[in-house]
């Protein structure tokens, strides 16, 4: 950056073809100060993703040298109906995911939009899970959610007489999916609220009340005033979660146990197939074959999300 | 074997193993060795060398490496911690660098994985140089760190299913305390006639199941003992789905149907044996060693009494399922002949003593495991742990044993661990037959096994 600076802040030099000796000095040093960055970025960032993409098209064990096999792994992944299924339910598990963790996050921003020293609390209290490691929550909500009757739930679904037998939650693929989501919902929620409290403390009052004095109930005014000047944030935090909900691993690892996507596959998301491929059968080859689809996924994705946010993204101070 | 790793450290290890074969060293065989034959694979006491061991931090390595220290003074062994859960891929990241440490410890299921990519020396030669025979241990426990024949890991931990019961429970429906040499037949009813059955408002259990079912060591002997198994003789594909496997396999689903908490108590789950509420439960003496708790009552969720008894026989064909935890000296190894003097000394009976002592393991010499010499002298029979070491129940260990093969790699992940876990929790969730769901892994599990090569 600071070279760039550099060499807009001497365009008149640069016509000229030439730098003086101080510019050049400048320069070497400009480029010295970002070299641990650059250099980490080659070394640890643009190096491994090229060496995987690389061993996407072999067969690679690790212990063995790496042999081209072309297309093969794509070939066998596009076939393989364990990928395919997993490809499946992380979509749909951001489809159901992000609009979800949306939704709630500002409902609950909405709710704490206001001043009062109770209000302060309860944004903390909602704040918690968020900065509970993933990890601690999942074991948390693994016990919580325990499909035995000595599950906490279910021991006051049971005595409270709602149910009759346990809820197996994650035990049973038919519930492990949406109990899932309880678990990323409550996770989610505190974060984003954070973000949505912000975005909702920006939206000018004069609208508000003017649109009041209008005769907007509570509805019109947020859905006309108040979503259309949050509309950069809805986009942030799309972004942000697609990207995270297709890459989604460490809970599926914790609640299942390991690398299966217990029960039956129903966890079983793209990570967690990659994680199996390459750490449980040492398949690096596969697995990286895998990584790049699922890269290029979140790619096409992003790039449709950025594409269409030009129709419903408003920025203030712009005009379309 | 023809692996590039392997095939470029090939010339050495042909030697190491021709040298193996015929030669007879003039350096003495160690005082602990079981036989006189001297090699020069032996490797003297006066011989210097610094050796490198990866090994958890919470194995007491120190103990028994510091007992080595003194029989080998020259040998020193550096122990470094090498956290379990990261301990294969470690193991896969050095070996690709050429950076394996001297020594490792190494579980069963990694033995083919690495013995068969040239990761872990052949140890066969220096056995037999220190004048060892496979008959002088348990074959089956042997067999957990061989690779075609040869020995890549020294077993060391070991861990067989046993049963733990709970005397009150026993009691409270009135069945008898199970003796040595009980039946399947003879658990499966005193089992059975407590499951399901409620006292006070509280359902009680036969078996509490704590060994999780995608453990090879409970559903190999049972397909084993119906004259089934896991792979075909050729060892090329799996065979679960097999008349024979599945009728062995049927009969554990329909035990742990009737006579378990199995259904009412799902993966990742609590074991009601834990809270008293199980009259069994299937376990590993590892387990049994790690009972006691800070109040020396038993483990650390239990507050009752219990005691083990050997697994039951399993009729027709009486087997017992077996895992382990050893040693394997790597293809890195700067001294391979002082890194398998570390691997021969853990043989030995000062070996074995040390690591009893230290970790409570148990023996594997043939001549040092008729169990009340050890329950009487080792960590894991202190009477303050308040249950019993039925040092008898492991003096029948030695025939019983069976093993799956390696090559399945049956651990806690990988395709082939995730098809039997998925195909015991269809079973469990009633959503396919036995028949189906092993059918299908048998299928997930060749479909793999096609793109090994």
């Amino acid at each position: 950056m600071a070279s760039v600076v550099l060499l807009r802040g001497d365009q008149s030099t640069s016509r000229r073809g030439r730098l003086s000796r101080q510019q050049r000095k400048r320069l070497r040093e400009g480029y010295l100060f970002i070299s641990p960055v650059l250099l980490g970025l080659v070394l640890w960032v643009f190096g491994p993703m090229f060496l995987s993409l690389y061993y996407s098209f072999t067969s690679y064990n690790v212990l063995q040298a790496p042999k081209w096999i072309g297309l093969a792994n794509y070939r066998q992944l596009f076939n393989d109906p364990v990928f395919l299924h997993s490809f499946k339910i992380t979509l749909l598990y951001a489809a159901v995911s992000v609009p979800g963790s949306l939704v709630i996050g500002l409902g609950i921003a909405l709710l704490l939009n206001r001043p009062g020293k109770a209000i302060r609390l309860y944004r903390t209290v909602f704040y918690i899970p968020a900065v509970i490691p993933i990890v601690a929550g999942a074991e948390l909500w693994t016990t919580m959610l325990s499909g035995s009757q000595y599950g906490v739930v279910n021991y006051i679904l049971l005595q409270l007489g709602v149910v009759s037998n346990p809820i197996p939650f994650f035990n049973s693929p038919a519930t492990a999916f949406w109990s899932l989501l309880i678990l990323v919902f409550w996770g989610s929620a505190g974060g984003s609220m954070i973000i949505w409290l912000a975005a909702l403390q920006s939206v000018p009052r004069d609208l508000l009340e003017a649109s009041e004095v209008d005769g907007a109930g509570v509805l019109r005014r947020l859905w006309s005033v108040v979503v259309p000047l949050i509309t950069p944030t809805i986009f942030f935090n799309l972004v942000l979660g697609m990207i995270t909900a297709l890459q989604t691993f460490a809970t599926n690892f914790v609640i299942s146990g390991g690398d299966t996507g217990a029960p039956l596959g129903a966890l079983d998301f793209a990570n967690i197939f990659i994680y199996r491929q390459a750490f449980g059968n040492f398949e690096m080859g596969y697995a990286s074959a895998a990584a790049w689809v699922m890269f290029a996924v979140i790619l096409v994705l992003t790039l449709l999300v950025f594409r269409t946010s030009r129709r419903w993204v408003f920025y203030v101070g712009t005009s379309r | 074997m023809d692996s590039h790793y392997h095939s470029r450290r090939a010339v050495p290890s042909s030697l190491v193993a021709l040298a193996a074969i015929s030669a007879f060293s003039i350096a003495p065989a160690p005082a602990w060795a079981s036989s006189t034959r001297n090699s020069n694979l032996v490797e003297p006491k006066d011989a210097s060398a610094q050796l490198v061991l990866w090994q958890s931090s919470s194995d007491g390595a120190p103990a028994y490496v510091s007992t080595f220290e003194k029989a080998y003074p020259n040998i020193k062994v550096k122990v470094v911690n090498s956290a379990t859960a990261t301990n294969d891929a470690s193991m896969v990241s050095a070996a690709a660098a050429h950076k394996l440490p001297d020594l490792t410890r190494s579980a069963d299921v990694d033995t083919y994985y690495f013995a068969s990519h040239g990761v872990f020396m052949n140890l066969s030669p220096y056995m037999k140089a220190y004048g060892y025979k496979q008959s002088d241990f348990i074959k089956g426990i042997m067999a957990l760190g061989q690779y075609n024949g040869n020995q890549y890991v020294v077993p060391r931990g070991f861990d067989e299913a046993v049963v733990a019961y709970n005397p009150s429970v026993l009691a409270m429906f009135h069945q008898p305390i199970p003796k040595e040499g009980w039946t399947w037949a003879q658990f499966q009813k005193e089992a059975c006639a407590i499951n399901g059955q409620k006292v006070g408002g509280k359902t009680y259990y036969g078996v509490g199941t704590n060994l999780p079912y995608t453990s090879y060591i409970l559903y190999d002997p049972f397909m084993v003992s119906t004259g089934g198994g896991a792979l075909n003789a050729a060892g090329t594909k799996a065979t679960f789905d097999s008349p024979a496997s599945l009728k062995g396999l049927t009969e554990l689903a329909n035990f742990s149907r009737s006579c378990t908490a199995w259904m009412d108590n799902l993966p990742k789950s609590v074991d009601p044996f834990d809270s008293g509420r199980a009259a069994f439960d299937i376990v590993v003496p590892d387990q049994v060693l790690t009972w006691p708790n800070a109040k020396g009552t038993a483990w650390s969720t239990v507050n009752f009494k219990v005691n083990i008894v050997n697994f039951p026989l399993l009729s027709p064909h009486p087997a017992d399922g077996a895992g382990m935890i050893g040693f394997a000296a790597t293809i890195d190894a700067k001294n391979p002949k002082a890194a398998a003097a570390f691997e021969m000394w853990m043989l030995s009976k000062q070996g074995e003593a040390a690591a009893a002592k230290a970790e409570g393991w148990i023996p594997l010499r043939l001549d040092l495991t008729k169990g009340n010499e050890w329950a009487a002298k080792y960590s894991f029979t202190k009477s303050t742990y308040h249950y019993s070491f039925n040092a008898g129940a492991f003096d029948s260990y030695t025939q019983d044993i069976v093993t799956p093969p390696a090559k399945l790699e049956l651990g806690s992940d990988g395709t082939a661990y995730t098809a039997i876990a998925n195909a015991w929790t269809a079973v469990q969730l009633k959503k396919e037959s036995v028949k189906q769901a092993f059918t299908a892994a048998t299928n997930a599990i060749n479909n793999w096994l096609a793109t090994q090569g």
